[in-house]
């Protein structure tokens, strides 16, 4: 405020003064609501240096392993049967052409899914395979 | 009589001894099948979410006897602002946990349909994020809806600008004759993508007002979802973070 009392050149005469008094008051009224978020900014900024910002995504490949603790262990692979539920539950028309591909193209699209590949990829796919076996 | 109720009450115990047992024995099975991992839900190790082009594996940390440390483990903050806060922002828009925002990441947000949205300032984005999130912090959805930022950026979430309204159009929209679900003098968000916002957790304000901010403009509450738990549940659970590369 201080700044922008200098920046108004609000320090020559006392009309001038009232003047800019007038000015700065009727713009903090038009602009309550930044006014009123300036602290609580200030507050999330100086509570955001409290914390230790490390990622628990461990790997460069695409595999990641979570949390601080420990070393994590192998695990399961996810489950075909519950990308299958997934697929009839959202896209009954695409699972039926799904059931309808053979086992090696079946198995390639479950490992595209567990590698991250878009639900649209993944139909798209399975309509080609269907179509242009 | 008294050797009566004492056979009854060996009877009884017998009964009970048995049905503890079959109950317990059904746990220990259950127990364990999983033991070897800790899974995000029953049947489901891990997800994947495709996170600044790449593919993230989402996972809880395989250590039983980990512990939350740090600042995600305080109990307690600064009241005013970092107050609990209600379970919902606003009667119209759906809370949710972890496992409806697994369910999310594997569906709408893997077909399009959706975006996870970090609503906290970006001090707090660079120190890391839930993985899929995008960062829009929760100062963008509180300028209005003149501002051209806040309209930029619901154009990224499928709303579209609507233009000049015709009289009659209007007034048949007015009158019900003409579907006006989900449509706004200035915006039309029937292809309004689902959002699911998200902040530090339950005593976290950022993502309820961008929400507000949202809901002021129009956007249907019925496509934004507030995952309360936020950051601190996140962290609790043990469950995957990444710090975004810039």
């Amino acid at each position: 405020m201080h700044s922008l009392f200098d920046t108004l050149r609000c320090r020559k005469s006392i009309d001038q003064q009232i003047l800019c008094c007038m000015l700065l008051m009727l713009l903090s009224a038009v602009t309550p609501v930044f006014a009123a978020d300036d602290p609580y900014l200030e507050m999330l900024d100086q509570e955001a240096t409290k914390v230790d910002g490390r990622s628990s995504d461990t790997s460069k490949d695409g595999n990641a392993a979570p949390g601080t603790g420990g070393n994590p262990q192998p695990i399961a692979l996810p489950s075909r049967e519950r990308f299958e539920e997934l697929l009839r539950r959202q896209n009954v028309g695409t699972y039926s052409f799904y059931r309808k591909l053979p086992e090696r193209s079946r198995e390639e699209i479950f490992l595209d899914y567990s590698r991250g590949a878009s639900m649209e990829a993944l139909r798209e796919k399975i309509v080609n395979r269907y179509l242009h076996p | 009589m008294m050797y009566g109720l004492k056979r009854f009450g060996w009877a009884m115990s017998i009964v009970l001894a048995l049905g503890s047992g079959a109950i317990s024995a059904e746990d220990q099975v259950r127990v364990g099948e999983t033991s070897d991992v800790i899974p995000l839900v029953d049947g489901k190790p891990y997800l994947h979410v495709i996170h600044e082009g790449r593919s993230v594996k989402v996972q809880r940390v395989q250590d039983p006897d980990y512990e939350l440390k740090g600042y995600f483990a305080k109990t307690g903050r600064k009241c005013p602002p970092f107050c609990i806060q209600p379970a919902t922002p606003h009667p119209s828009v759906t809370t949710i946990g972890e496992v409806e925002l697994f369910d999310f990441m594997e569906g709408r947000l893997r077909d399009g349909g959706g975006i996870l949205i970090d609503a906290r300032t970006a001090s707090w984005f660079k120190k890391g994020t839930i993985p899929g999130s995008v960062n829009y912090p929760f100062t963008l959805f509180g300028k209005g809806k003149d501002s051209p930022e806040f309209a930029e950026l619901l154009k990224v979430f499928g709303a579209k600008e609507r233009g000049e309204v015709g009289v009659v159009e209007g007034l048949l929209e007015d009158w019900g004759w003409v579907d006006a679900e989900n449509k706004t003098d200035d915006w039309d968000f029937t292809d309004a993508k689902e959002l699911v916002l998200w902040c530090n957790g339950p005593s976290c304000g950022q993502s309820p007002r961008a929400i507000r901010g949202l809901l002021e403009v129009g956007y249907p509450g019925e496509k934004i979802k507030y995952y309360r738990g936020g950051m601190q549940m996140w962290q609790l659970w043990g469950l995957t973070t990444v710090v975004p590369r810039n």
